[in-house]
């Protein structure tokens, strides 16, 4: 088992073992007993059925519904668990009466249940459910639903009295160790001042600590040397790169969205300046902005006091960027899953309270009516998507004027082909006969040859062709053909074969008239419904459009249409062949959007070599013209991908069942019922945005949400550790009182992020070692009372940028666009690029969060992919040779592993360490050699009796096209060192690699292997580029990497 | 700090009659162990004559060009001078801290304020302020410049750089530099900033926003200007001035003033490069050959223009500005 292993048995067993451990000895009267083991089980097994469904007329969730009871009577006799009808059911006792329904508890669980109602069935006060509708229907929140823990105003906690009294230097300390020294525990001893340092600073900067830090801060014995280490640390800029990205996480921040996916055949077309958003977060961070700015920047930034609006308008970013959705299909529904996205994130995302859950229904725990759903909903539903110009209006208003007179003449050029195909196809309609008897001379008994019946009848050749084909293509569209292709099958004479033509060309030219008819007539009607409508243009940008009627003006219209059969008829001739399904979606599978051409429809060249030279040179003249213009055009601006207030702000009805199209009353636009004193104001000013930040940073509970986030971001778990989760079904706190001293002085000392961040890291239970203890790990295997710090293994973001920052080749240039990610790229990981639709293969492997959705933590997974990477990744290949490169001054190998040593681990080695190293290096080379050399043999043999030479023994660097060229050892002669280096091996061959099967190949091709190239199936093909894979694989190298791979690199103590 | 101090002791004890047309018998150059050892090329101070001597009230620490008129900012204020009198013909009030130099751009002079934090933009012709921008104002030498569209501006000590739109009077862009940079320039159609805690020269390209190029000179560059084809840099460690060619992004000479720890100013007009540098207030640099070809010793040095076919000299500690005539400099030659 390795080491990554066995640390995450523990991490998965904290969410088992917590709950176990501190309910251990609580009596059955109190609160923590209750909430750790009563209503749990109520939760997950029975408020499905039994709160506002009222199955059986029963509820389960407050005193009084239990006592209540249900149509069998009251459900809990306190006191006396054998009348209780509730124990008899879970007991499963009555054959009539077993639940939960189809299942049986635990027998602890039900064990827990009886204590509680032999202990009298005590339900806190502050733990009622907190739903309930009155008589009439309205949704009404209950008194008591207004004291959830989390809901309730922040109270001034003094920190608890301790025994010990010199451990805590803190009053952080002392909430933590009252906490132990009642479950009988001790903080293990504290780190070593070298994991703390280097926790500080993965934790503040995502890199590990220098060499020449680690001995600084070693020596340094003043009382305040850690916290000189936490300042500078804070100062730095790379603070905000890591906890900025921390806070994207949050933030679902990515750089595209489905819809980048242009359906125009245009391509990924990413949000150009995703990286606004992103640098602006970075930026707040080591601003170290005050959290309500940060908050309301991102809600309604747009709407701040002008002297700092420039200031926040990127922050807008946090809506603008999406994720949104096409507009090419019911753009009601599109809209609406579009606000359903901004309710989810913003509210678990600031105030830690499911909303989204009332989507279809009021919440099944919570307080939160349907109604309070699409009260906030309505709040996006008039904040629409709009970009802000980084540059004067002037070079917007120069680019603008270019770009409509390109689209004009785009457009008239358009027009004009569109009209030059209807005449063509129009005109060669009257030359139906005439083809279709030439069709029968190549395709009838004749037989004759194409070419000698385009000569003779005069005829186009690609319409003939056309024509032979249309014509023995079977269909069962229309009847049209029938007469011909039965001709056809019997062969027909020259006469009939006239005869038929002609009728068929009158057939043609029939249809042809009668839908130019109906078109006519269809303009008449459409004209006069559409007085009045100015469709709106169609532009590139979301959000555009609120109803369908909106996005396609007219398109719902009863126009007039041809006989079905007609319509296909017509459609293949004039417009384009008919597949077998009319699905478009299937028509774009097929790779043609729209289709073959009909017989008679031309575009492009096609269309232009048949109308004519004067013609030719009128639209090579407009081309040309385009072209120039285009070239003219400056490069598009920056802008920030925000959002802005609709003109005409409005409220939206509450969508029954979560359907848009089955609406009912509409919901004024106001915050949660249940976060209000009162009955909630509606929101008066524009979309209500700006009230919306105000609101929810005046709730107590925004608070708790963020600071808890910040010390799970440090400790592993939170103190709450469901963070986006502060109701009924999240977690209670392991530790109320710290949670609610951090909130309230976090609130009310300028909510600065650095100063938490200093508080928290200054405290003793910060500096913990991740020692083991047997007794404490007994009571609470979690550490969810935090006697001992977590040992962490490195994320993402961590484990890339400390292998560049030790090689020597991290860029620490900040902000600007996001780069793929790939081994070339040096800049940190946070500017990578992140895709809503194809996310980096790497940073999925080491458990980056989907940013489709908000996501609250980042779970922890060892896969075998992951060691697959740090051996055979050219990224660490090239890294590993770039710092065993920076060690190479070194006298001599003792002193070069020393080196590698600092800057690996900041450490000297030991003399055991040094030794397995020259020892490592000493025999590696010549290994090798002689594994080169009989696969040399091997393959010479092999060629000789004609057998393909196999892989296996091959290396996988040289399988992936790496130069292998082992260093020679240090004292290793030239002989040795040329030996090891075979001349040309009779040019072993390289084993095929196997073929990417079709859908990866299609997921993969603009995306490239990039950081996974030398990991990934299809070797680096069109992925990393020449220059990340030239270096030449040493034996220093690969001991430099078995280093960058070590679990001391990797995990953080 | 202690450079600061020493620098304007130095230029307390000026003469204020050295440049004043007055004969007096030359002083032998103090600083006869700093600045370029190439024979000919130091010249003292007293030798050169200027053509007029401008008190200004509390000194100027920027100066500025219009078609007509020379503008210096004053601690409280900004002074309109007539080229013609070579007076300070008005004083226009309603700044509270000037700083940062100025900028003369879209019709208009852009004053940072850095007790205000706004932006102020004067008319020139009126003298008075027609906006007042809230964008802040940093402590950078040279604070602001102007491209073809917008003003940009260093607008506080993180270093953000906001770009304006003069039509609009707003910030439309704000981008986050390397702490401490502090001088900027435009020319060769982008922004150059000099960044002196990197040693670099940065590239921002108006047109994105985006810093394209981060060019390493000589140490500590503190001013900026451009010129010739060329951006001309002054390294202050080593007193060296770096040409950097816009067209490569390289720096392509690096020459050598001989003054280390060169507090002082760049500019380039009248055909050469003009450095400022306290005991040297005037160096002229020949862009021909890459070489100083004069360099005056002596008391002084400030901030350094040209404009209406003079060199202007300000010395803040003294209250006096200078006006030279470029083609007396080059024939006042050593003795």
């Amino acid at each position: 088992m390795s080491f990554a292993t066995r640390m995450s048995i523990p991490a998965a067993l904290t969410a088992l073992a917590a709950p176990a451990i501190l309910g251990q000895g609580l009596p059955a009267t109190s609160p923590e007993f209750f909430e750790s083991k009563i209503r749990p089980v109520l939760a997950n097994n029975c408020f499905g059925c039994h709160t506002n469904t009222e199955m059986g007329g029963l509820r389960l969730d407050s005193a009084e519904a239990l006592a209540k009871g249900g149509k069998r009577g009251a459900s809990v006799v306190a006191g006396d668990p054998e009348k209780s009808l509730l124990i008899q059911a879970v007991r499963h006792a009555d054959p009539g009466l077993k639940m939960p329904m189809g299942n049986k508890l635990k027998e602890a669980e039900i064990n827990d249940l009886t204590a509680w109602v032999k202990a009298g069935a005590v339900w806190p006060a502050a733990a009622v459910v907190a739903s309930a509708k009155s008589t009439d229907g309205k949704y009404v929140i209950r008194p008591e639903s207004r004291t959830f823990w989390s809901f309730v105003p922040l109270k001034e906690v003094q920190p608890p009295a301790v025994k010990d009294t010199k451990w805590a230097k803190t009053p952080i300390d002392r909430f933590i160790l009252a906490n132990l020294e009642k479950e009988g525990l001790k903080p293990v001893r504290p780190a070593s001042k070298r994991d703390l340092i280097r926790r500080a600073s993965l934790d503040l900067t995502g890199m590990p600590a220098t060499y020449d830090e680690i001995q600084a801060f070693e020596k340094d014995t003043s009382p305040g040397a850690f916290a000189k280490v936490v300042d500078r640390l804070l100062a730095s800029p790379h603070y905000g790169e890591r906890w900025g990205r921390s806070w994207l996480d949050v933030a679902r921040y990515g750089e595209d969205d489905y819809r980048s996916l242009d359906p125009m055949r245009r391509g990924h077309n990413p949000y150009p300046n995703a990286y606004l958003y992103r640098d602006w977060v970075i930026q707040a961070m080591n601003d170290d902005m005050p959290y309500s700015t940060f908050v309301k920047a991102q809600l309604a930034g747009d709407l701040m006091e002008p002297e700092v609006r420039h200031k926040m308008l990127p922050g807008t970013g946090f809506l603008g960027l999406g994720p949104w959705y096409y507009d090419n299909g019911a753009t009601e529904i599109t809209r609406a899953d579009e606000r359903h996205d901004r309710v989810d994130v913003v509210t678990r995302g600031f105030l830690g309270v499911t909303v989204a859950c009332a989507r279809c229904h009021d919440h099944k725990y919570d307080p939160v009516p349907a109604a309070d759903y699409y009260a906030i909903s309505g709040v996006f539903a008039n904040t629409i998507y709009d970009e802000y110009p980084m540059v004067p209006k002037s070079v917007v208003d120069d680019y603008t004027k270019v770009e409509d007179q390109i689209d004009l003449k785009q457009k008239m050029l358009g027009e004009i082909q569109q009209n030059q195909s209807n005449q063509l196809s129009q005109a060669l309609a009257f030359h139906t006969a005439n083809y279709m008897q030439g069709a029968w001379e190549v395709s009838g008994p004749q037989k004759k040859d194409l070419a000698q019946v385009v000569e003779a009848r005069k005829l186009d050749y690609e319409l003939l062709d056309r024509w032979i084909k249309y014509l023995e293509k079977p269909t069962d569209k229309y009847k049209n053909k029938e007469a011909w292709q039965a001709m056809l099958k019997k062969g027909g004479t020259a006469p009939e074969s006239k005869r038929l033509a002609e009728k068929f060309q009158d057939e043609v030219i029939a249809v042809m008239l009668k839908r130019n008819e109906l078109t006519a007539e269809n303009k008449v009607i459409s004209d006069k419904a559409m007085v009045g409508t100015k469709p709106k243009k169609r532009t590139n940008k979301p959000s555009n459009f609120v109803t369908n009627e909106d996005f396609c003006p007219g398109c719902n219209l009863r126009l007039k249409t041809l006989a079905e059969d007609q319509t296909a008829f017509w459609t293949e001739i004039f417009q384009r062949q008919l597949g077998e399904s009319e699905d478009p979606a299937a028509m774009m599978a097929m790779g043609n959007r729209f289709g073959n051409p009909g017989v008679l429809m031309f575009r492009g060249w096609g269309l232009e070599s048949r109308i004519g030279s004067e013609a030719q040179v009128q639209m090579a003249a407009m081309r040309k013209d385009i072209e120039e213009a285009r070239k003219k055009i400056e490069p598009f601006y920056p802008y920030v991908h925000g959002v802005k207030d609709a003109e005409e702000p409005m409220n939206i009805p509450v969508a029954l069942r979560g359907d848009p199209f089955n609406l009912g009353k509409e919901e004024p636009r106001h915050f949660l019922s249940v976060l209000s004193k009162s009955e909630p104001a509606a929101f008066s000013k524009g979309s209500g945005r700006l009230e919306l930040a105000e609101e929810i940073l005046a709730q107590p509970i925004t608070m708790r949400v963020i600071v808890n986030r910040v010390w799970k971001a440090h400790f592993g778990t939170g103190l709450v550790d469901t963070p986006s989760n502060f109701g009924m079904t999240g977690e209670r706190p392991t530790n109320p009182g710290l949670l609610e001293y951090l909130a309230r002085d976090f609130s009310t000392s300028g909510q600065s992020m650095k100063k938490l961040h200093r508080e928290i890291m200054l405290s003793a239970v910060y500096q913990l070692s991740t020692d083991n203890d047997a007794t404490a790990f007994a009571k609470d295997s979690g550490n969810r009372l935090y006697w001992r710090a977590e040992r962490k293994r490195m994320d993402a973001e961590q484990v890339r940028d400390s292998v560049l920052m030790v090689s020597g080749k991290l860029d620490e240039a900040l902000g600007g666009p996001s780069a793929e990610l790939s081994p070339s790229m040096t800049r940190r990981t946070v500017y990578g690029k992140v895709s809503r639709y194809k996310l980096d293969q790497y940073l999925q492997l080491f458990d980056f969060p989907s940013p489709n959705i908000s996501a609250e933590k980042r779970f922890v997974t060892t896969v075998p992919l992951q060691r697959l990477f740090l051996m055979n990744s050219d990224f660490m290949q090239i890294s590993a040779e770039e710092l065993a490169k920076r060690a190479q001054a070194g006298a001599n190998n003792r002193e070069r592993i020393q080196k590698v040593y600092h800057l690996a681990f900041g450490r000297d080695p030991s003399d055991q360490e040094v030794a397995l190293g020259i020892d490592y290096l000493s025999k590696e080379p010549l290994r090798e050699y002689e594994e080169r050399k009989k696969k040399a043999e091997a393959d010479a043999e092999a060629k000789k009796s004609k057998k393909k030479p196999g892989p296996p023994g091959m290396p996988p660097a040289a399988v992936s096209g790496v130069t292998e060229k082992p260093a020679p050892a240090e004292g290793a002669t030239e002989e040795v060192a040329k030996a090891a280096t075979p001349e040309k091996p009779a040019a072993p061959e390289m084993p095929e690699m196997p073929e990417m099967p079709p859908a990866a190949a299609a997921e993969m091709p603009e995306m490239g292997m990039g950081m996974m190239g030398g990991v990934m199936p299809g070797g680096r093909r069109g992925g990393a580029d020449a220059a990340d894979v030239k270096y030449e694989a040493t034996a220093w190298g690969r001991y430099a990497k078995i280093l960058l791979s070590s679990s001391e690199f990797l995990f953080i103590n | 700090m202690r450079t600061g101090i020493l620098f304007f002791l130095a230029l307390s004890i000026t003469a204020v009659g050295i440049l004043s047309g007055a004969e007096k018998p030359p002083k032998a150059a103090k600083t006869a162990k700093l600045g370029v050892k190439t024979p000919g090329v130091q010249i003292p101070l007293d030798l050169l004559k200027g053509e007029a001597e401008i008190p200004i009230e509390g000194g100027a620490s920027a100066l500025v060009f219009t078609r007509d008129a020379i503008f210096a900012s004053t601690p409280v204020a900004v002074a309109r001078i007539d080229p013609k009198t070579n007076k300070v013909s008005e004083t226009f009030q309603g700044f509270k801290k000037p700083c940062g130099g100025m900028e003369s751009a879209f019709d208009s002079i852009w004053v940072p304020d850095c007790e205000s934090q706004m932006l102020h933009r004067l008319d020139p012709k009126t003298g008075k302020i027609t906006a007042s921008i809230g964008a802040g104002a940093g402590k950078a030498h040279t604070a602001i410049a102007a491209s073809k569209d917008s003003v940009w501006a260093l607008t506080d000590d993180k270093t953000t750089l906001s770009r304006v739109d003069p039509k609009a009077n707003t910030v439309v862009a704000e981008v986050r530099l390397p702490a401490g940079c502090d001088s900027i320039a435009f020319g060769e159609g982008a922004l150059w900033v000099t960044c002196p805690k990197e040693s670099k020269v940065l590239r921002i390209d108006p047109k994105t926003n985006l810093v394209v190029e981060r060019i390493e000179v000589a140490s500590q560059p503190t001013s900026v200007d451009f010129g010739e084809g060329s951006v001309w840099v002054l390294c202050r460690l080593e007193g060296k001035v770096a040409r950097i060619d816009p067209k490569t992004n390289k720096v392509s000479a690096t020459i050598d003033l001989g003054i280390p720890d060169a507090e002082g100013r760049v500019a380039f007009g009248e055909g050469s490069v003009w450095v400022s540098a306290k005991q040297f207030p005037i160096s002229r640099i020949q862009p021909r050959t890459d070489s100083v070809v004069q360099q005056f010793a002596g008391d002084g040095g400030g901030e350094i223009r040209t404009g209406l076919g003079s060199v202007w000299l300000a010395n803040t500690k003294q209250g006096l500005v200078w006006r030279l005539d470029p083609k007396r400099i080059s024939a006042t030659l050593a003795e």
